[in-house]
């Protein structure tokens, strides 16, 4: 994904300040502006987890509706949308988690046949998100949002509150693991 | 020989490096095997995940990013309304509530509620005149509601225009007094028999006017920012000229024997 390395809605601390003690005390207004200025960013990062469009625009909203309710706990230590991130990574998570389940349930009971006739690019495109989602709950957000998000590593460690050096040690481990399990699923469709 | 870089390959396979940091990362592979070994795996690794030419939410249209946006403000709980946003009566109404005053009538309560209002609006009460408070109903309402877009247009577009000069803050005193004027005016022309849309309108306007009077003497970027959307999301210049152009219509047809 093409990103430029900051996260792209810059607005100004002093405004954003403002806006969000507006919203605290009830301005739905306020609150729609930083909404505006966020929601593409926070969509993309839902879309990386979920990989469809229905679910990252049903987790993006639940996201802000999430982060209005919780806007009395937010105590600005980071910029609002590395903690919108936050939120919206965890919710994404759990979706894609739910989706995993529901599909495994569901190719269970039909007794699905091996997906043999499917596009090569389909089939690559399956693996991928396979071997991602077998990775362990952290290397597989370092790798999504280091390197299909193109966020930094110092914004990686702020909405994973974890330190840099961690974000490098998981991306890295991450990758590996990443091109072994890609190996093996590619030979084992052969 | 140097320490390890395989921390660093991520950020150097991906060109982040600074050309002093690359640099030291090249003299370090060009010694270590294994480190070349870590980076040819990083690259490869790289190289199977796909990079999308566009972010998904490019891929959504306009329409749906216009929309969403209200989606979301839809589903927001009801709140009480911050107190800057209040509306005077709500304010003597609040101030009456807060005193613990039992249940008043007839003229007591009226007194109390000027007294209240007295302190409440203090001095940034207005006192200016509005030419349409006295109006009578009926036909002249729509003299009135002409009026009363006509100086709302004004005052909008200057306010959608408005912009502070280098270093300096936004001066909105005056804007904010004309608003204060042109609230106590809708107040006026709500209880006058204009057609639903008109209504709609006035009301509109008044929630704008109210906003503007309650920015922050200066330095209100965020209240100045959200008075703007206000104006843009509910096309309020565009809805004025429309119903202006209505009445002028009306007022012609009239005029004509």
């Amino acid at each position: 994904m093409v990103r430029p390395p900051q996260t792209g809605h810059a607005m100004p601390a002093d405004e954003e300040r403002q806006l969000i003690s507006r919203a605290r005390t009830g301005s739905h207004g306020a609150f729609r502006i930083l909404v505006e200025r966020h929601m593409k960013h926070a969509y993309d990062v839902a879309f990386s987890f979920v990989g469809n469009h229905d679910d990252a625009s049903d987790v993006t909203q639940e996201a802000f509706l999430r982060a209005y309710g919780a806007l009395s706990s937010f105590r600005e230590e980071a910029g609002f949308g590395t903690w919108l991130h936050r939120i919206v990574m965890n919710l994404a998570m759990n979706r894609a988690k739910k989706n995993r389940t529901r599909l495994a349930r569901e190719v269970d009971a039909a007794e699905a046949p091996a997906a043999a006739g499917e596009p090569e690019g389909e089939d690559l495109r399956g693996h991928i998100e396979r071997a991602l989602h077998e990775l362990p709950t952290l290397q597989r957000a370092v790798v999504i949002l280091r390197t299909m998000d193109g966020l930094s590593t110092k914004q990686v460690s702020n909405i994973l509150r974890c330190s840099e050096g961690t974000v490098k040690t998981h991306l890295f481990r991450g990758l590996r693991k990443m091109k072994a399990k890609l190996e093996f699923l590619q030979e084992d469709a052969r | 020989m140097s320490r390890h870089v395989r921390l660093q390959l991520y950020e150097y396979a991906a060109g982040e490096l600074s050309p002093p940091e690359a640099r030291q990362c090249e003299e370090h592979l060009a010694l270590c095997a294994a480190c070349r070994e870590e980076l040819r795996e990083m690259q490869e690794a790289l190289a199977l995940i796909p990079r999308r030419a566009t972010p998904p939410s490019e891929e959504r249209d306009k329409g749906f990013w216009r929309s969403f946006a209200a989606r979301v403000e839809e589903r927001l709980p009801a709140t009480a309304r911050p107190p800057a946003f209040r509306g005077v009566p709500e304010r003597i109404a609040s101030f009456v509530h807060a005193s613990r005053v039992p249940l008043l009538a007839g003229s007591g309560a009226l007194a109390l509620a000027a007294i209240a209002a007295i302190i409440l609006l203090g001095p940034h009460a207005e006192t200016v005149p509005s030419p349409v408070a006295e109006a009578p109903a009926g036909d002249s309402a729509a003299v009135m509601l002409h009026d009363y877009l006509r100086r709302s247009q004004v005052l909008l577009i200057g306010v959608e225009n408005a912009r502070a000069e280098e270093g300096a803050p936004l001066d909105f005193d005056l804007e904010r007094r004309q608003s204060r004027a042109l609230v106590s005016e809708a107040r006026v022309l709500r209880e006058q028999p204009l057609d639903a849309r008109s209504a709609r309108l006035v009301g509109d306007l008044q929630k704008i006017m109210i906003q503007l009077a309650n920015t922050d003497r200066r330095h209100d970027a965020a209240g100045v920012a959200i008075v703007r959307s206000g104006i843009r999301q509910n096309n309020l210049l565009f809805k004025i000229r429309m119903t202006e152009s209505v009445l002028d219509a009306g007022f012609a047809e009239r005029r004509s024997p």
